[in-house]
């Protein structure tokens, strides 16, 4: 699986094309808030629509980092609609630096965590960048579906870094949040709690190297993967990462916990149970 | 609570001091008048007032100046010595302002009341005015926005003789009504926090669009809501407290953004809950919103580091306040000073009035304006209201002077009525239907509608400063009414007066005006004036007046008359004229009018006016707690819903379906002075006569619930044993409040061991009247079921807060009737729907339910009386049915 991990928090957002909302509705920090559910909405760009009609997001921070995984959370953007992102560098004149994987090529699709959105699994070994850009085409399937002036919202926005995990025999996933309580004469009383997954998984034994000693890649290892994840546990765990459309139904955006790793016979190391709760979109 | 203006300790003028808080300005040694003291909360903007009582041993002139400074007046000048400071002097009755009187206005005394107040919400015109015991004395423009602040002087050439003191909302309410707020800080406002079980904002065209309603409900939140009613007889009368609702929500803060609230407390802010669609694409129309509940914060808690706790209270709690009232005066006797004065509601009996001052002989008898006195006692034994001179006055403030030079004996008691500011009590009928006043007419023909009778004289209508008429020379003339009457029973009030009188013998009779019962000689009349020559119809009033010639002309005669049977109404001006000078100016006379007075008490209890159910809830809710009528204003933030209680009273336009129309003629209330007292007991008293509650409505409202049969009332639904979570409990419905005896028309002194040894006045009748807690006895023969029949005897009989028998007869039938048939009572928890509301009925068909009791049979009309354990969080809600 490949772990996204130290999401960046302190990104400053301008938008091209549409408009934020008025007041605390447009408010972008929401984009970065952990929190799906929280939207951000905009206002589509007003005017005449084709497919090469886009609204652009940008967020620029100081610090660079070599992104690995990113995805658009809980948005209202229609099924089908295309979404690119693009990375850039110090140095870049604009937002040219392709990030590969799907990120010139998905559209908008229905996630398992009730909302819609997409996850974007980017190449490995690139370079840092310290800004991206998301530029969202009114192209649903082929077709301009988006209407001038029309309220849309993101609820989480989030380049960051990954590591591929090898681990034991398949993740777990639980789903809890579903209470019915029964009357007498067995009807459901539904309460509206939203339901949540709950992925657990045991890394596979691991060299020294691998646990302590800079052995994965890009000179991760896990000792300093638990140390990132202690100080912030909001992940997005991408279970099955071989191609865009599992990637997206095994995507798990929540909080990390259970970090810690147990010795083991011949000089081997596991990660103790690493338990992922997902903080849903609806 | 915002904090009142207090004088400033650090802004005080050698040898002034501070007492009690910081309220009270005095001065420790010999000091002339050159020195102030400044107040706390300078304003430069809205409109402010407060009040000042000013008392002491040592005179005023030349020592006390009171009014508004800026903060460069110094404090070695006298309030407008200086440029930057106004002053009302008030002995001088002057307004000063750099140091000489700029405007001469009326002067006061000790022991009035000084308003000071500002406008300064027009920047381009700010004024400052003065009222003496609540008139307006004088308005100053200011020269500009300030800041202006309060500032007093006091001094004299002994220290502690003279004091201010200062209220702006340290005791309670106003001396005089003022629509202007009291001085005070002003609080900071809390922005409005929106919260959601998840994330939204309102869409763009709900009334506030794209609002955000932020998800930071921790999933332990839990609510615990709760409404209930239970009026007598379901508990003992004028037992136990609202069993109101309440709550908690437990907030996520790890993102600081509830610090503000917790910081503030946020006691008393509105917490509406609302159900609300599924949001679509994080969108949802506010206008779908469902009102769940309200509530009142009680406080904001920080629980931990990122966990804000709000606790919840029924706005019904906002009763439990103190009943907000006017204090006695600080001068007043010892034992009253800065007590609360007492307050009385509609018809009350034997209260005892609060001793104001026993050197002016003023007592208390309520807080505020009292419409009608009824007999007023020394010890059981009755004042009589008609003797000469009158025995006491009441004043326009609730005070009541005894004139006769002796305080009373034994302990004085007096029965009045007191209406609410919006109770009419009926109004004074002219008979005369204004004819008198002014007269109209042809000059040199009679007035209109009048007509002159024998022994015919000359009455002719004369043209003048005002329109009169005039009589010429005669010894007898009547002028006729052709309409008025006066009834039998009724009291009147007559007016008369005379603007010239010329020509009279003065050795004779002289001038006499008569009202008369016959048209053709003064056979039955009683004198305005003179020598009384007949009065058959005593009690009668004359006019301690002088002789007509010994007057200052014009002069007003007043009296009041009591026909002992019905009559027309004939004026009479009695004669003995000796000259005909030619000008014909024997006597003018330009108003008379004769007004029939509303019924009070003097002698009967019968004749006193309770107030229906609507104005005295209306007086404790709106007058006392700050509550507004839900058809006036909907979104105020404390509402109130009289439809039920207008119903009961007869009065609704349009009557709540299935709520009886008692037409009770009212209730009474006292608290007495200095005692403890709160909103929610007061209107306790009046509730369980009616056999009613309180509850809140799903939209927080403050509704009215009362007794009603379920079985003569709709059903909204049906309520199974499927509905229920677990078994419901059936039990039998208890009712520990009835009795077959009664009481009502309370004493609120009984004068045991008070009592004058009189025995002509204070007969045994009498004497057992006022000696008892309640006037009245009453029973009911409506029949109960057995199980309810225990209630016949051993149970103390009730008081009921009703002042008429058959009121109080109708309120015990009434709630008997109820228990004419087997109440049982069904509990349990069901799936929450909106229509489980207070006080629906529905039909509960529990026969497929287990250990169902055998004395129930067949399915029955049930009324929820409480909602409990209701969590709309889980959508669960406990019932609580009676029927």
């Amino acid at each position: 699986m490949r772990l996204g991990h130290s999401i960046p928090r302190d990104w400053s957002y301008s938008i091209a094309g549409g408009a934020w909302a008025s007041g605390d509705a447009g408010n972008p920090a929401y984009l970065c808030d952990r929190a799906p559910q929280e939207r951000t909405y905009f206002t589509w760009p007003a005017g005449a629509q084709t497919t090469a009609t886009t609204c652009t997001i940008t967020a620029t921070r100081t610090g660079s980092f070599v992104p690995g995984l990113a995805c658009l959370l809980n948005t209202s953007l229609p099924v089908g609609t295309l979404v690119k992102l693009w990375g850039r560098r110090v140095g870049d004149a604009g937002y040219t630096y392709a990030l590969g994987g799907n990120t010139q090529t998905s559209r908008v699709v229905e996630l398992p965590d009730g909302g819609r959105g997409i996850v974007w699994v980017l190449d490995a070994e690139l370079d840092a960048i310290y800004a991206f850009q998301v530029v969202i085409y009114n192209d649903v399937f082929g077709a301009a579906v988006l209407t001038a002036e029309s309220l849309q919202s993101i609820g989480e926005l989030a380049v960051m870094p990954a590591s591929v995990i090898d681990h034991e025999t398949g993740p777990t996933e639980r789903w809890s949040g579903l209470t019915a309580t029964w009357t007498l004469g067995s009807q459901p009383n539904l309460s509206g709690r939203t339901p949540q997954r709950t992925v657990t998984l045991r890394s596979v034994p691991m060299t020294h190297a691998e646990a302590r000693g800079e052995g994965l890649a890009e000179d991760m290892d896990w000792q300093q993967l638990c140390n990132l994840i202690a100080r912030d546990p909001v992940v997005l765990a991408v279970l099955y990462d071989s191609d865009a459309t599992l990637a997206q139904r095994s995507a798990v955006f929540g909080v990390a916990s259970g970090l810690g790793m147990t010795g083991l016979k011949g000089r081997r190391q596991q990660t103790d149970t690493l338990s992922i709760i997902e903080a849903p979109s609806g | 609570m915002t904090t009142p203006t207090l004088f400033a300790a650090a802004q005080l003028g050698t040898s002034l001091a501070l007492e009690r808080g910081d309220t009270v300005l005095t001065y420790t040694t010999s000091a002339d008048i050159n020195r102030c003291c400044r107040c706390t909360e300078p304003k430069d903007s809205g409109r402010w007032r407060a009040e000042f009582y000013l008392w002491g041993d040592a005179a005023i002139a030349n020592a006390v100046s009171i009014g508004v400074v800026k903060s460069t007046h110094p404090l070695t000048n006298y309030v407008g010595g200086h440029a930057d400071g106004y002053g009302y002097r008030v002995a001088e009755g002057q307004i000063h302002n750099n140091g000489s009187s700029i405007a001469g206005v009326t002067a006061g005394a000790k022991k009035q009341i000084i308003e000071v107040s500002v406008d300064l919400t027009d920047a381009g015109d700010p004024i400052a005015q003065w009222r003496l015991d609540g008139v307006v004395i004088h308005t100053q423009d200011l020269p500009d926005t300030g800041p202006w602040m309060l500032a007093v002087t006091v001094s004299g050439s002994t220290g502690y003789d003279l004091f201010v003191m200062i209220s702006s909302g340290q005791r309670g309410k106003a001396e005089y009504e003022s629509p202007l707020p009291w001085w005070t800080a002003v609080r900071t406002a809390m922005p409005m926090l929106r919260i959601a079980e998840r994330g939204f904002i309102s869409s763009a065209d709900s009334s506030t669009p794209l609002a955000r309603y932020r998800g930071l409900l921790r999933e332990d939140s839990r609510l615990s809501l709760r409404r209930s009613v239970r009026a007598w007889p379901m508990r003992q009368p004028n037992a136990g407290g609202f069993s109101g609702g309440g709550g908690s929500l437990r907030l996520a803060s790890s993102d600081r953004s509830l610090d503000a609230l917790v910081n503030a407390g946020g006691s008393g802010a509105r917490v509406r809950l609302l159900r609300v669609p599924d949001p679509v694409d994080g969108v949802v129309d506010m206008a779908e919103a469902v009102a769940v509940d309200e509530l009142i914060l009680d406080r904001a808690e920080a629980i931990d580091d990122n966990t804000v706790e709000l606790v919840l209270s029924d706005p019904i709690s906002v009763l439990e306040a103190a009943l907000s009232r006017r204090l006695a005066p600080p001068y007043a006797a010892e034992a009253s000073a800065d007590q609360p004065l007492p307050v009385s509601i509609g018809a009350v009996r034997s209260i005892t009035p609060m001793l104001i001052s026993s050197a002016d002989r003023k007592f208390a008898l309520h807080d505020d304006d009292v419409t009608g006195l009824g007999t007023v006692r020394d010890g059981g034994f009755p004042y009589n209201p008609l003797a000469d001179p009158t025995p006491y006055e009441l004043n326009t403030r609730g005070e009541l002077i005894i004139i006769e030079l002796a305080l009373p004996t034994y302990l004085l008691t007096a029965d009045l009525h007191v209406a609410t500011v919006d109770y009419a009590p009926p109004a004074v009928v002219d008979i005369l239907d204004g004819d008198g006043d002014p007269f109209a007419g042809t000059i040199d023909a009679v007035p209109t509608n009048f007509t002159t009778a024998a022994p015919a004289g000359d009455v002719k209508l004369i043209s003048g400063g005002r329109t009169r008429w005039r009589q010429d020379t005669g010894i007898e003339t009547f002028l006729l009414h052709d309409t008025a009457e006066c009834e039998a029973g009724k009291k009147y009030k007559i007016t008369v007066t005379l603007d010239q009188i010329a020509g009279l013998n003065p050795a004779s009779t002289r001038g006499k005006f008569a009202l008369c019962s016959d048209s053709t000689a003064p056979s039955a009349f009683f004198t305005l004036q003179g020598t009384a020559v007949d009065s058959p119809n005593t009690p009668g009033y004359q006019d301690p007046g002088d002789e007509a010639e010994g007057l200052s002309l014009p002069h007003t005669f007043t009296a009041f008359y009591y026909p002992s049977t019905t009559h027309d109404v004939y004026l009479a001006y009695l004669g003995n004229t000796t000259i005909d000078n030619g000008l014909q100016t024997d006597c003018i006379v330009s108003l008379v009018t004769v007004e029939e007075i509303p019924p009070v008490s003097y002698t009967d209890d019968e004749e006193a006016e309770p107030l229906p159910l609507t104005p005295t809830l209306q007086r404790l809710l709106e007058g006392n707690a700050g509550f507004v009528n839900v058809a006036d204003n909907p979104n105020a933030a404390r509402r109130w819903d009289s439809t039920v209680a207008e119903t009961l009273d007869g009065t609704a336009g349009s009557p709540v379906a299935d709520v009886p129309e008692l037409a009770y003629a009212g209730t009474g209330i006292h608290v007495a002075g200095g005692e403890e007292a709160t909103i929610e007991t007061a209107a306790r008293v009046a509730l369980d006569a009616y056999a009613c509650d309180f509850y809140r409505k799903p939209d927080g409202t403050i509704g009215i619930w009362t007794l009603t049969l379920p079985e003569d009332r709709t059903p909204t639904g049906t309520i199974t044993r499927a509905t229920f979570f677990d078994e419901p409990k059936i039990r039998r419905h208890r009712a520990p409040g009835l009795s077959r005896q009664a009481r009502c028309r309370r004493n609120w002194t009984p004068l045991a061991g008070n009592m004058s040894t009189d025995t002509t006045e204070l007969t045994p009748d009498v004497r057992a009247k006022l000696a008892a807690d309640y006037r009245i006895g009453l029973i009911s023969g409506v029949a109960v079921t057995p199980f309810y029949e225990r209630a016949a005897a051993g149970v103390p009989p009730k008081g009921l807060a009703l002042d008429k028998r058959a009121d109080g007869q109708h309120a015990m039938d009434r709630v008997r009737a109820y228990y004419a048939t087997d109440r049982f009572e069904v509990e349990g928890v069901v799936p929450w729907r909106d229509a489980y509301e207070i006080g629906t009925v529905w039909l509960v068909d529990y026969t497929d339910i287990r250990d169902v009791p055998p004395y129930i049979t067949g399915p029955r009309n049930m009324e929820i009386i409480d909602l409990f354990d209701f969590d709309p969080i889980a959508g669960t809600v406990g019932l609580l049915l009676v029927g």
